[in-house]
């Protein structure tokens, strides 16, 4: 059984192995890249926000961020595309996808053949809490 | 909105409104039309394909399909209901229908797609509707990389609605426009009988 100690516990764990991850959101929709930014804020991640996925791309250089957060349907480029082009710039960086919906990963495949090594996908909504632990458990990965 | 080069399109099917004027355009809309609603954020489309089902549903008799792209189902049923729309009667009666666009318009085919539009307007017929009002979100088409499809997709509603009691409003987001060429713009519009472009509010 998971008290609330544990929790608290489990909690300060996370933070403190959050500290030091630079994050970028990008996400058309304003509510979500304000509710993740201060949610993850609070747990101690440095991060920038975009709702447009063209301006995130032009402000982007590498060794800027630790993780990514992108939406995958965004209008303009889309989460996948986005990617493809911020991996150019930066091959290091972490991703995790963002979704509203179940998409099939599989047939964007043969379009993005980088997504055989993403394994972190998302699906709106989520708790801050499962957001910090997903983001921890991928910077560790 | 800033103001987006529309090339040769003819100015009298280029319609600038903001939400409200746009609803009140759609309120005259007939069966066998295919028009075209550009907007630049998910606010404007909600309040416009709110009011124009709450028209269809309630005054005009009509089925409502809307196939969403940018939002999810439980967030167009929730703006719906905000609209005072009954929306779990009227899916329960099958008068309302909402699906992802990327779940159906190509899946399996384009060709599949037009057919079940065709059977659901003869099922809604059948039902005692007097036809079908679709309003699709085209950004599945950019998103799932079939933006040569798009064109004959298009070409494809034309056929569908010109002889049909079932009218298509194709909603693009401005920024999914503003990625294709010139003449691809200026064709898809060539292809509506209007275009509707949201002014932003003040």
């Amino acid at each position: 059984m998971v008290t609330e100690n544990d929790s608290k516990q489990d909690m300060l764990q996370t933070s403190v192995q959050a500290k030091k991850y630079r994050v970028m959101i990008v996400d058309d929709e304003q509510d979500i890249t304000t509710i993740f930014k201060i949610g993850l804020e609070n747990n101690e991640f440095v991060v920038t926000t975009f709702n447009d996925p063209l301006e995130a791309l032009s402000q982007f250089r590498p060794r800027l961020y630790d993780l990514l957060i992108l939406d995958i349907r965004m209008p303009g480029m889309n989460g996948f595309q986005l990617y493809e082009k911020i991996r150019d710039i930066d091959n290091k960086v972490k991703v995790c996808f963002l979704t509203a919906f179940d998409e099939f990963h599989g047939e964007f495949k043969t379009s993005f053949p980088f997504l055989e090594e993403v394994k972190c996908y998302l699906k709106k909504p989520i708790t801050v809490r499962d957001l910090v632990k997903r983001l921890v458990d991928l910077a560790n990965s | 909105m800033s103001r987006f080069s529309w090339g040769k399109v003819s100015n009298n099917r280029l319609i600038h409104e903001n939400s409200l004027g746009i609803g009140e355009h759609l309120s005259k809309m007939t069966l066998g039309e295919h028009n075209m609603l550009i907007y630049a954020d998910i606010n404007s489309l909600r309040e416009i394909y709110c009011s124009h089902s709450r028209k269809s549903l309630q005054s005009r008799n009509n089925a409502v399909i809307i196939l969403y792209h940018y939002e999810s189902k439980c967030s167009i049923r929730n703006a719906l209901k905000e609209f005072d729309i009954e929306v779990d009667r009227y899916e329960a009666d099958r008068s309302l229908i909402i699906m992802d666009a990327n779940e159906i318009i190509f899946k399996p085919t384009l060709d599949s797609f037009m057919q079940y539009l065709k059977s659901l307007e003869g099922l809604a017929i059948k039902y005692g509707k007097n036809g079908i009002d679709v309003i699709a979100d085209m950004g599945s088409f950019r998103h799932l990389g079939k933006e040569q499809e798009l064109i004959q997709g298009e070409n494809r509603f034309n056929i569908i609605t010109a002889d049909s009691r079932s009218s298509i409003m194709c909603c693009y987001h401005v920024k999914d426009l503003k990625v294709l060429d010139a003449a691809r713009i200026n064709e898809i519009h060539k292809l509506h009988l209007n275009n509707f472009i949201v002014e932003e509010q003040e």
